[in-house]
């Protein structure tokens, strides 16, 4: 008999019941010795439950199409397989509350035949959704509420709706359809509306709207996505303290953009330390400009890599990191020059504030305050009543307001390096906090390549010669969305305009990728 | 940083120096005052350093800024923020650059004042009303828009056009158009009483600045309704007016005479020199008719039980004089057959 539920598996014989009464049975072993023995699935008894005791929603075809390869397999090895894979392929459907599949060794006369119970229990078909995000997007705290209505019709789609409210006043609201295995084909369709308004003013001095509509295709394991992107974005500033360098980004655009997201992992258990190692890596490529606005004509590509390694029963070693790289590009027309006049070069062609990279904060480069690294701009005093009347005194030419922080203006390259050795704390009461400690040395750096009549390569030697780094110690809590950090820094290296946050650093690393330690703290 | 003042406006377009007449208004106020300046040309209002058209900057300043609370709130801002932006960035210029009310005297500043309302009630409602809600206004300014990527160039537009419907929706097209008339005459009126080119004597002021905006686009903007363009073009003083303004201190040619027709008496729709058969009847000056109001519940019910009543009198009389006998004579065949085959049988 054998039962999968997730990916446990064990097996017994029918030859094995009376004596399995006597003494225990190594089930392990006796799946070894007969997984290779032909073996047939005869037939799969269905038991479907949905909440309320009413007919499930799935449609059989839906079930039956991942059951397929059952009826294939020849051995319980492949039998075993199959229903893993199934049973892996049903649960990303994400519909089903329960999902057991039990191997009956019946019908009893014929040993080589074995039959499948099939037990799943449906969830309900909506789903409410709240949560707060401290140190989400834009450095601030927000709340969302979502409502998502599942699998209605019994296609496993999700139809769902989702608002998000942050503290410094930027909103995201979307609605959103997504359809897993059209047509039995191996992929999730999904589209979104959305409409966002993000507000970057006190780090940038702008104000970021965008509605759009997004069309997307991904592998059902999720490991690869295309995506389109059709969208109206708006940068404006109403406290009229913006720089220069963004008050001439300040505009009304039309994004039009490919986006090709790839991603691969690997985890598994250390056997000389028993702790979990892996590592996993994402890439994303993005070309925008296709077809309507040519002012957002860029090619874009970021890689973000991450590691665990385990060192010894109590330590491991955590590698990261990320590089990004934007640069604009000019489609010539059929005259082979612009309506405006000849092409400009690459350089002279900025990209736009609202595409380029960030560095600095707790997630992403420590010691420097967020979005505190990079090419920086002088704002205008500020322009608030108070400031405006004392600047109407005749005597005034100039507003009194003090010298407020300057813009961060991004850059078009971009890379941040991360190592930490993590440890377990010698107190028990810590321990069980989940409690770890770090030490730690990061580095990165963020120059402007494009818009600055600069050739490139020039861009490109100020990156390698400008590299901030620093180093610290501190604690850690790993949740399950990311990590909780607690950091005492100090700035080995800086350049004349960056924002320091020596001494005390807390914040929240929302890791973009599987968050190995996680996983780590299951097997402490 | 130059220390002349920038204006950020909006592109000339129909020969105008802008297609907005709040940055007309902004960028006549400077050249009346002989002030000189620098003009940034934005198509939209994101790429004013207020966020806002118009929008003067003269160093680290910056005037015509709403100081609008919420960034994103849209009651105040864009074409329904153009005008106070105006008035905001012409105090911007008082304060740093030339000051065109300094001569005016008491009652001339409370005089200003009064007038300032009246442009400010009316002539603004009537020129984003007839820009924004009328047809053929809205297709023009789509036009100037056109520059705009797709598909912004029809999003944008029409995005402001329902924020200036929301707000006018409770309005009658009629009235803001008398109300915008009767303000052009008293303008026209004062200007001939004036004793030099402008409102108060030879020298000008901020009042003429506002003005001249308005009458610029009633007298050469294709999307400003026919009832107010014919009541410039008819108003000499107007008339002359605007050409003193536009020639003295816009330096461009002499406006071009406008095709003369004569007013159509009957009503009748004609496809004049400004392709007005799409306008309003409001727009064209004439009466509107009298919409047709959807009947209440009470009236409906009324009417119903009317008819049953009048129904009900006509059968009762129709049966009256059926059943009298009077008019009516109503035969039994059967028993008349009968009696005459017995009186035949009789016979023989």
């Amino acid at each position: 008999m054998s039962t999968l539920d997730g990916t446990q598996t064990s097996t017994s014989g029918s030859a094995d019941h009376e004596s399995s009464k006597a003494h225990s049975v190594d089930y392990e072993q006796l799946f070894e010795q007969l997984k290779h023995k032909p073996c047939r699935v005869d037939r799969i008894d269905k038991k479907y439950e949905s909440p309320g005791r009413k007919p499930i929603r799935t449609k059989a075809s839906i079930i039956d199409r991942e059951l397929e390869r059952v009826y294939d397999a020849t051995t319980l090895e492949e039998i075993h397989m199959a229903l893993e894979e199934a049973g892996r392929n049903l649960q990303q459907l994400q519909v089903f509350r329960r999902l057991h599949m039990l191997v009956h060794e019946e019908p009893l006369d014929e040993p080589s035949l074995v039959s499948v119970l099939i037990d799943l229990e449906e969830r309900n078909w909506y789903k409410l959704h709240a949560a707060t995000f401290v140190q989400g997007n834009g450095n601030e705290t927000s709340c969302e509420l979502g409502l998502g209505i599942h699998n209605l019709t019994g296609n496993a789609e999700r139809f769902d709706v989702a608002g998000e409210i942050g503290s410094e006043r930027s909103n995201q609201f979307s609605v959103s359809h997504e359809h897993p295995k059209p047509y039995g084909l191996p992929i999730t369709v999904n589209v979104r509306i959305s409409q966002a308004i993000l507000n970057h003013q006190k780090t940038s001095s702008y104000t970021e709207m965008f509605r759009g509509v997004l069309l997307g295709v991904k592998s059902f394991d999720g490991k690869k996505g295309l995506e389109y992107e059709l969208g109206w974005r708006r940068l404006t500033d109403t406290s009229g303290v913006a720089s220069q360098a963004v008050l001439s980004q300040l505009d009304d655009y039309v994004k039009s953009a490919v986006k090709y997201v790839w991603n691969a992992g690997q985890k598994e258990v250390d056997e000389e330390t028993g702790q979990l190692a892996g590592w996993s890596v994402r890439s994303t490529s993005e070309v925008s400009g296709l077809g309507f606005d040519r002012r957002l004509q860029f090619c874009k590509q970021v890689v973000e890599w991450q590691a665990l390694l385990p060192v010894s029963s109590a330590v491991s070693l955590s590698l990261s990191a990320s590089a990004g790289l934007i640069l604009p590009w000019v489609l010539p027309t059929f005259s082979g020059a612009s309506a405006a006049g000849p092409a400009p070069s690459g350089t002279t062609l900025s990209s736009c504030i609202a595409d380029r990279f960030f560095l600095g904060g707790p997630s992403s480069l420590r010691g420097f305050k967020f979005k505190g690294v990079g090419p920086m701009a002088a704002r205008r005093p500020s322009q608030t009543p108070q400031v405006a009347a004392a600047a109407t005194a005749p005597s005034s030419t100039q507003s009194q307001a003090g010298p407020s922080k300057p813009d961060s203006l991004g850059g078009d390259l971009q890379a941040s390096f991360m190592a930490a050795l993590l440890f377990q704390l010698p107190q028990q009461a810590l321990r069980a906090l989940r409690l770890q400690g770090q030490l730690f040395v990061n580095g990165g750096n963020c120059v402007q390549l494009t818009g600055r009549r600069v050739p490139v390569m020039e861009g490109v030697q100020e990156f390698s010669r400008t590299f901030r780094w620093s180093a610290g110690a501190g604690l850690v809590m790993p949740t399950l969305f990311g990590r909780f950090e607690a950091n005492y820094v100090v700035v080995l290296s800086n350049q004349e305009n960056d924002r320091l946050r020596r001494g005390i650093q807390l914040g929240f690393t929302a890791s973009p990728l599987m968050n190995l330690y996680h996983f780590s703290l299951a097997l402490h | 940083m130059s220390n002349q003042p920038v204006l950020y406006k909006q592109p000339s377009a129909w020969t105008l120096p802008s297609a907005s007449t709040a940055c007309v208004q902004i960028e006549t106020y400077l050249r009346l005052g002989g002030a000189s300046f620098q003009v940034r040309e934005c198509s939209t209002n994101s790429k004013s350093p207020t966020g806002q058209l118009p929008a003067i900057e003269q160093g680290q300043d910056i005037g015509g800024m709403l100081h609008s609370s919420c960034p994103t709130s849209s009651s105040d801002q864009g074409v329904l923020g153009e005008f106070r932006a105006a008035r905001l960035t012409i105090d911007f210029a008082k304060r740093h650059a030339v000051d065109l009310d300094q001569h005016l005297s008491d009652a001339q500043r409370a005089e200003l004042l009064a007038y300032r309302t009246l442009i400010q009630t009316n002539l603004e409602t009537a020129t984003l009303f007839s820009a924004w809600c009328e047809p053929i206004g809205y297709t023009e300014i789509k036009k100037v828009m056109s520059p705009l990527p797709f598909p912004l160039n029809y999003i944008i537009p029409w995005s402001q056009s329902r924020e200036v419907k929301k707000k006018y929706a409770d309005l009658d097209a009629s009235q803001i158009y008398s109300e915008a008339g009767d303000v052009i005459t008293a303008l026209g009126d004062r200007i001939r009483a004036s004793q030099g080119a402008f409102f108060f004597g030879s020298r000008p002021c901020s009042l003429d600045a506002l003005v001249f905006g308005h009458l610029l686009y009633y007298r050469l903007s294709p999307a400003a309704p026919p009832v107010l363009k014919e009541k410039v073009l008819h108003h000499t003083a107007l008339s002359t007016y605007v050409e003193y303004i536009m020639r003295e201190y816009f330096s461009t040619p002499a406006l071009p005479a406008p095709p003369r027709t004569a007013p159509n008496t009957q009503g009748e729709e004609t496809a004049d020199a400004w392709g007005s058969s799409d306008w309003s009847d409001a727009a064209k000056g004439q009466k509107t008719k009298q919409r047709k109001t959807e009947p209440t519940e009470a009236e409906k019910s009324f009417k119903y039980y009317s008819r049953l009543w009048l129904i009900g009198t006509g059968a009762a009389m129709l049966g009256y004089v059926v059943m009298s006998g009077q008019y009516v004579k109503i035969v039994d065949v059967g028993s008349s057959l009968l009696e005459h085959g017995d009186d035949d049988d009789d016979d023989e």
